[in-house]
């Protein structure tokens, strides 16, 4: 051994730091990023409102599951604001003009939580298994519309073709309801998977779940495909998401003031200007995408088959005291089937048959209903009574229906109140009992709204418990899932609303916002523009 | 005494199978078809309706669907809730735990409450200790426990901040409901507890025993309380039947995931499996309530034995 | 659990070995009764409770029914001395309309348990052997179901509604008064006079009708009026669960239910309700005790 390094001993030496460093370069990277990700992390305590029925996001109808599936999985395209979309696991994508075939180029980096990388296979598979009646899939059922087959026509393309013109496939594309599912997992868990386990591409896959107590996911540390709409790329900064059951509002609401709870939804409108007021929380008041608050009368059913007896209630009821004092003015009065944020919505509609109680009278003289002596009135013997049918589970819907009770006597219509819970009350309305019953639904497309809404094939049992069945109205609805060009949409969309209002086929209460509150520790969450899921990828939890 | 004790344990057996019976026969005499309730909240065809009918072993001949039913129980299945679909034995023994820490809890304060009010108005009959204590007794009588509950939440909860308003889990969370549950239950035995001390101090043998120089206090422990504890043993078994009712109610208020509550939902949503088996759980445990306290009479009256 | 020793209080084995009353015995309670200052408080004050909600009509300052936005959640005050609601509703005028049913839902009921209970119990302790011991083990069935489970398990089958309460909470009282009507009809059946009633030939029914259930008229006061208050508290928590008043039924028990979302935002929707329950209830309680010490001597060493 001589003093000085020999070359041979230098390139040795360098040789062994060399290998050293390479083989330490991603020991180091992987140290780097656990450093990275432990200076993150924290568990976001979520409070939700309702337990869920399955955790398979295929087959729950529950919106709540919604919320927390959008976390487990990813969707195709995100919805940027109406009718603007942007990638998600597909890059891209074109849809022919007939709206029939859409046809998707997929991201090449996405690997499932069990490791199996995203293939057009999967997109294929999965919305197969969607209209497979032994899934017996419901909301997803309904958003993927009148799906046909999928076409595998690359390793990263699918073409996904329809039986009818559906306009609305990107939207439902971009619900948590059809998200992406792995093959691999369905293939070797068959019929567990889904009630058991549920492996999909997202931020955070499911750790655990305790029936009824709570549903606490994980962070996916491989994550790196996220869309631009969010703020950041890799795996989340939270390293858990805890969704704690917590039905009971002023419960759920308490655990938020006594922070064991980072958010919650469903805030009671009784209680957000006392949230607003304090500077420990952020209340977020978001107008929600969809129906509003509504009632429905049974065309089938005298005396609401009458044009009259309907008008009489749209002419009678104080839409804007009814939001001031059973919403405590958190909503807002709505004018259409449709709320203002959706694409499509008329304005116009806003300015019909106003309130007016004087007319109201006189609407149901002329059609032939003379006021009795005990205050209601009668037409050919029969007293103008009418069965009003709402749910016991929400206090809200028992408060309006008081209100509408208390506003419909002194016109003299005489409100029958029949208060049902669960299965009871399902059973009474798909058998068309009721004369009056209530009606809220969220959603991102008008066309779809009105569909559930008006469309003859969604009456008699289904949810169009209107029973409106009108042949003109239906074309309206098939023209409007079909057309592609925004313009004459709007067109149909206007026309379709003000049908509607003039044939009074229902009337329209309050439009809702989502209410949500948070610590004011937490930042940067996102909400989709329909204010329906709260998204927490980018969420941080300040200490 | 163990004759005894195997005697009255045979004699549950039969009040067992009757409750079984009450229990299953309260899906069928319900108002409408069974199968449409079990099919639950889904669109149901005629087809599915049939099928129902089919899976559920609804159309059988009924002795049969009770041996079934009742093979089922001793096989520890209980069914699954139409609602969640989970099987009962497990949403119920998710909530057991809260339930009996609530009873427990409750059951000791009412207990030591009750006892400790009656003894001394009994002692004190007519002072002002005796009008105090059955003043408040009489008062806790009259209160329903779902307003207690709520004023206690009101008090102590929302604006004293003392407690957590609700939910479940930890002591502090216990408080409130074990007091709102217990109060009640402790009035309701301290004037019984009074009147039935009163009886036995008025016996001839306390006031020879009295006489002959005895300390007070051991005439107190040795033949008071012994003879005052039959009739006390009989309402505390009692009161633990209203214990268990109340419960229904103060878990539904404080919001404590217990069986009570479970019970009240399912009855709002006609889930019938989860009401018999909570039904049939709680009814054994009264009837296992009640045996204790058949047996503890037979260790304090030798007489009763040979009833 | 069969033995009907068992005290479920200290009134019916007490009560049971009365002898039967003469004119004399009911004219020394009505004495004692008088004297008594706890029944005079509680009469006076359920008395008041009687008119205000008879007089419902005439001492509403508002139509309870009546909706009004503008005044939502108002706190006490001049106008609405109990608050209002979240519509609006003035909860003073909703409570005095609101009494009517509490107080006949607790007499209802307490009617259904007598109906039941009383001919169960005669019938078991007149004729004995198979008929006692088939209706006294219905009795102890009904009884191993605690408190108020019985009465849910019927609702739960009958549907929830007013009146299936009534029904509920009347027949899940009932088994006590079959247990005390039996008693007294043991008790009396052992007497001479109805040895002698039955050599002169008198049919049964006579006999029971004549001389058996006189005797339990004093035991079944004392009971049904103690019973009103339990039915009343049973029937308003059956309301509170949503299984009994229907809304917009001012019933007590539901106004605490309408309450229940806003004790934060307006307790006044739930203290005034409540305690107008505790009040009647109290003054049953009191009347009842009243009642009790009057009408059985034997208890009044005790007090």
């Amino acid at each position: 051994m001589g003093r000085g390094m020999t070359r041979r001993k230098f390139l040795k030496t360098a040789g062994a730091a060399g290998i050293g460093a390479a083989a330490l370069t991603p020991l180091l990277q992987a140290v780097s990023r656990e450093v990275a990700l432990a200076q993150t992390g924290g568990t976001l305590i979520y409070g939700m409102a309702s337990p869920p029925d399955t955790l398979d996001v295929t087959t729950t109808t529950s919106s709540y599951v919604g919320r927390v599936a959008l976390h487990v999985v990813d969707p195709l395209v995100w919805s940027v604001k109406a009718g603007e979309y942007a990638p998600g696991l597909a890059t891209s994508w074109t849809v022919s003009p007939d709206a029939t075939a859409y046809t998707f180029n997929l991201r090449d980096d996405v690997k499932f939580h069990d490791g199996s990388p995203l293939t057009a296979e999967a997109v294929k598979v999965t919305f197969d298994r969607i209209v497979d009646p032994a899934t017996k899939a419901q909301t997803a059922f309904s958003f993927i519309g009148p799906y046909d087959r999928s076409e595998v026509l690359g390793p990263l393309q699918v073409r996904v073709r329809f039986k009818r013109p559906y306009a609305a496939f990107l939207n439902a594309a971009s619900t948590p309801y059809l998200g992406i599912i792995s093959p691999t997992a369905l293939r070797r868990y068959g019929a567990d998977f889904g009630p058991v386990v549920f492996v999909s591409t997202g931020p955070f896959s499911i750790q655990s779940y305790q029936s009824g107590v709570e549903i606490n996911l994980v962070r996916n540390i491989n994550y790196n495909w996220a869309s631009r709409v969010q703020k950041h790329n890799g795996p989340p900064h939270l390293q858990a998401l805890k969704f704690r059951i917590i039905t009971e509002p002023s419960t759920r609401l308490a655990t938020l003031e006594t922070n064991e709870t980072h958010f919650i939804e469903d805030v009671p409108p009784t209680d957000v200007a006392r949230l607003k007021s304090n500077p420990r929380f952020n209340v977020l008041e978001i107008p929600q995408a969809g129906s509003g608050w509504s009632v429905m009368f049974n065309q089938q059913r005298p005396p609401t088959n009458e044009l009259a007896v309907r008008r009489a209630f749209q002419l009678t009821v104080d839409k804007e005291a009814l939001t001031r004092s059973v919403w405590s003015g958190v909503h807002k009065p709505a004018c259409s089937p449709l709320t203002p944020n959706l694409f499509g919505f008329d304005p116009e509609t806003c300015k019909k048959y106003p309130r007016n109680v004087d007319q109201a009278r006189r609407v149901l003289e002329e059609a032939g209903w003379q006021m009795g002596p005990d205050g209601i009135r009668v037409k050919g013997g029969q007293r103008l009574q009418v069965d009003y049918y709402f749910r016991t589970e929400n206090p809200k819907l028992r408060e309006m229906t008081a209100f509408i009770q208390a506003a419909m006597r002194p016109v003299g219509v005489e409100v029958q109140l029949h208060g049902l819970a669960g299965p009871a009350y399902f059973q009474a309305v798909r058998t068309g009992l009721h004369h009056v019953q209530y009606w809220w639904d969220t959603g991102t497309d008008p066309g779809q709204m009105l569909r559930i809404l008006f469309h003859s094939s969604n009456a008699g049992g289904g949810s169009n418990r209107n029973n409106y069945r009108n042949a003109e109205m239906d074309t309206l609805i098939d023209q409007i899932g079909a057309e592609g060009n925004p313009a004459k949409r709007r067109e149909l969309l206007s026309k379709a609303q003000n049908k509607v209002l003039d044939e009074q086929v229902m009337l329209f209460l309050t439009d809702p916002p989502s209410l949500f509150a948070h610590q004011r520790t937490v930042s940067d969450i996102w909400v989709d523009w329909g204010g329906l899921y709260p998204y927490f990828y980018d969420t941080r939890i300040a200490r | 005494m163990l004759q005894y004790i195997v005697r009255r344990l045979l004699l549950t057996i039969p009040t067992i199978f009757a409750i079984s019976l009450v229990v299953f026969l309260m899906l069928h005499a319900v108002p409408g078809d069974p199968a449409i309730i079990f099919a639950g909240d889904k669109n149901v065809t005629p087809e599915q309706l049939a099928f129902v009918r089919r899976d559920m072993g609804l159309d059988r001949p009924i002795a049969v669907q009770y041996l079934d039913y009742v093979t089922r129980i001793f096989r520890w299945n209980l069914g699954r809730s139409l609602y969640s679909r989970i099987p009962v034995t497990m949403e119920i023994g998710n909530r057991i735990s809260s339930s009996a820490e609530l009873a427990a809890a409750a059951f000791a304060l009412a207990v030591t409450l009750g006892i400790v009010l009656g003894v001394i108005s009994a002692l004190w009959r007519s002072t002002w200790i005796d009008v105090a204590a059955m003043s408040f007794a009489i008062t806790g009588v009259s209160m329903p426990i779902f307003w207690l509950a709520q004023m206690l939440i009101f008090v102590f909860a929302i604006h004293l901040g003392w407690f957590p308003v609700t939910g479940d889990g930890g002591l502090s969370r216990l408080f409130l409901p074990a007091l709102a549950l217990g109060l009640i239950s402790s009035a309701t035995l301290a004037r019984l507890v009074r009147s039935s001390v009163l009886e036995v101090l008025a016996l001839p043998y306390v006031t020879t025993a009295r006489s002959k120089g005895l300390a007070e206090m051991k005439i107190l422990a040795r033949h008071v309380m012994k003879n005052a504890f039959i009739p006390i043993i009989t309402v505390m078994g009692l009161q633990f039947g209203t214990l268990l009712s109340g419960a229904v109610i103060t878990e539904t208020v404080f919001a404590r995931p217990g069986m009570g509550k479970l019970l009240i939902d399912a009855i709002l949503i006609k889930d019938f499996p989860v009401i018999q088996a909570v039904v049939l759980f709680v009814s054994l445990i009264y009837v296992l309530v009640n045996l204790l306290v058949d047996i503890s009479y037979g260790l304090l009256d030798p007489r009763i034995r040979f009833d | 659990m069969g033995s009907s020793t068992r005290a479920s209080g200290s009134t019916d084995g007490a009560v049971a070995r009365q002898p039967s009353r003469s004119r004399s015995a009911w004219l020394d309670a009505l004495t004692r009764l008088r004297r008594s200052r706890g029944a005079w408080v509680g009469a006076v004050i359920l008395g008041l409770i009687v008119l205000s909600v008879l007089g419902a009509g005439v001492l509403s300052p508002q139509d309870p029914l009546a909706v009004n936005a503008d005044v939502t959640f108002a706190p006490p005050g001049p106008k609405y001395p109990f608050g209002t609601d979240i519509l609006g509703r003035d909860i003073l005028s909703r409570m005095l309309f609101g009494g009517r049913l509490s107080l006949v839902t607790g007499v209802i009921s307490v009617s259904f348990a007598l109906l039941l209970g009383v001919p169960m119990g005669v019938l078991s302790g007149f004729y004995g052997g198979l008929t006692d011991r088939l209706i006294m083990r219905l009795v102890d069935l009904m009884l191993t179901f605690p408190g108020i489970l019985l009465a849910l398990v019927i609702v739960a089958v009958l549907g929830p509604s007013l009146m299936n309460a009534m029904i509920a909470v009347g027949v899940s009282a009932s088994p006590t008064y079959a247990r005390v009507v039996r008693a007294t009809t043991l008790a009396s059946k052992t007497e001479a006079y109805i040895e002698a009633a039955r050599a002169l030939g008198c049919s049964s029914p006579r006999i029971i009708v004549r001389h058996v259930l006189p005797n339990t008229v004093a035991p079944l006061i004392v009971l049904g009026t103690l019973g009103v208050a339990g039915a009343m508290i049973s029937a308003a928590a059956l309301s509170f669960l949503g299984l009994g008043a229907q809304p917009p039924d001012p019933e007590w028990g539901a106004l605490l239910s309408e309450g229940r979302s806003y004790l934060r935002v307006a307790w006044w929707m739930t203290v005034f309700p409540g305690l107008a329950i505790m009040v009647t209830v109290l003054a049953i309680n009191l009347l009842g005790d009243g009642l009790r010490d009057a009408l059985d001597p034997r208890l009044r060493g005790r007090t």
